[in-house]
């Protein structure tokens, strides 16, 4: 199965065979030589609710979290969040980004927390810089910012709301000139 | 002080003493009976991104301590534990203890190595980056120690595990997810060709 992945912004197109008792995953970097590697199935596999991974004679305990085109892995008290993408999802990618409206039309929760408070309504046109609402995660209020001048579309949100990574808060629109 | 130091490196029980106070009651030991010995190194372990520094709150996967001689561990973490939004980050202490200071922070690195836990980010990878840094280890840093160099801190967090690793596991994940969401290995045979092959078995 072909995929094509990024981890810290680094692009790899990468190859999974399944044969009966091995692994075979071959990596390419961007610009640079593929390399093949074989892992036995013996020396990956799933322990409870982790994978035990033999890899070039190191031990890991791995544990991967995610789904579809985004999986987040963990191991030696590291991680890497890995954007992984197979051939139909390529070409549905190709296809948003030639209609799309381009990205940085909302804002997004970084983390889960809670709406403190929020500055703007609907309608009004704000400037590069100015705060949009504060949140509060794990006793830090953390005070969003307009990241250019915008014009707000909607407000997905209300005061006192219990919001996830990743939801969408504010939805904006081009300022007209 | 951090309570836990104290206790380490003078053998005396403070939150005990603390309690007894409170119920009146004198201290069980005078000044001239503390007597200090080595070292002890304290990490806290917080559920935040170690690059940006934003709390991580979530589900912990898998959780194992470390274990050991020399050492201690103040945790409330276990596996399906939710870190939630309300409180702040912490959610365990380690602390070891050397006759050196070289020691304790050796057994620091061993302690934080054998500390599993996943599922949410934590900052146990930045404790074990700042306890490697040779300014660290000579005792010639400051409380500005992470502003000074984390452009040497940041790239040294990802120098620990190659990306193979890493893209490995994913990639191997993402292949068992879409081979048991392709309907073809569900074997489904029409009913109208199994009945078809009956009929001209029959005849």
């Amino acid at each position: 199965m072909y995929f094509e992945a990024e981890i810290k912004g680094r692009k790899y197109k990468v190859d999974v065979i399944e044969t009966k008792g091995a692994w075979k995953v071959s990596l390419q970097p961007e610009g640079k030589n593929w390399n093949h590697y074989e892992i036995s199935k013996t020396d990956f596999q799933t322990a409870e609710e982790y994978i035990s991974f033999l890899f070039e004679g190191q031990s890991y305990l791995v544990d991967v979290i995610g789904q579809d085109t985004e999986y987040t892995v963990f191991t030696r008290n590291s991680f890497r969040t890995i954007k992984i993408f197979n051939d139909e999802m390529l070409l549905h990618r190709s296809l948003k980004k030639g209609g799309g409206l381009g990205g940085g039309q909302d804002l997004r929760a970084g983390m889960p927390g809670k709406i403190i408070e929020i500055f703007v309504k609907p309608g009004d046109v704000v400037k590069e810089g100015k705060s949009l609402l504060i949140m509060e995660a794990m006793k830090m209020e953390n005070e969003m910012r307009a990241a250019r001048d915008v014009k707000i579309k909607e407000i997905c949100i209300k005061q006192g709301d219990s919001v996830e990574s990743g939801a969408v808060l504010i939805k904006f629109e081009e300022v007209e000139s | 002080m951090e309570h836990p130091i104290t206790e380490a490196t003078t053998g005396v029980d403070l939150v005990k003493e603390q309690i007894y106070v409170a119920a009146g009651r004198p201290l069980s030991f005078k000044q001239e009976d503390l007597k200090q010995e080595g070292f002890a190194i304290e990490a806290r372990i917080c559920a935040e991104d170690p690059i940006t520094y934003k709390p991580s709150p979530g589900v912990i996967r898998a959780c194992r301590h470390p274990q050991g001689p020399f050492m201690r561990v103040d945790s409330y973490a276990y596996p399906g534990y939710e870190v939630p939004i309300y409180y702040d980050p912490m959610i365990a202490k380690v602390i070891t203890w050397g006759e050196t200071r070289e020691e304790a922070i050796n057994r620091m690195q061993r302690a934080l190595t054998e500390f599993v836990l996943t599922g949410i980010k934590t900052n146990i990878v930045l404790h074990k980056t700042i306890l490697d840094h040779p300014k660290f280890r000579d005792g010639s840093y400051t409380t500005q120690f992470i502003e000074k160099n984390f452009e040497v801190l940041e790239p040294q967090l990802f120098k620990q595990i190659d990306d193979p690793v890493f893209l490995i596991a994913a990639a191997i994940t993402a292949y068992n997810d879409r081979k048991s969401k392709d309907i073809r290995q569900l074997n489904l045979v029409s009913n109208w060709k199994r009945i078809g092959r009956k009929l001209v078995l029959r005849a």
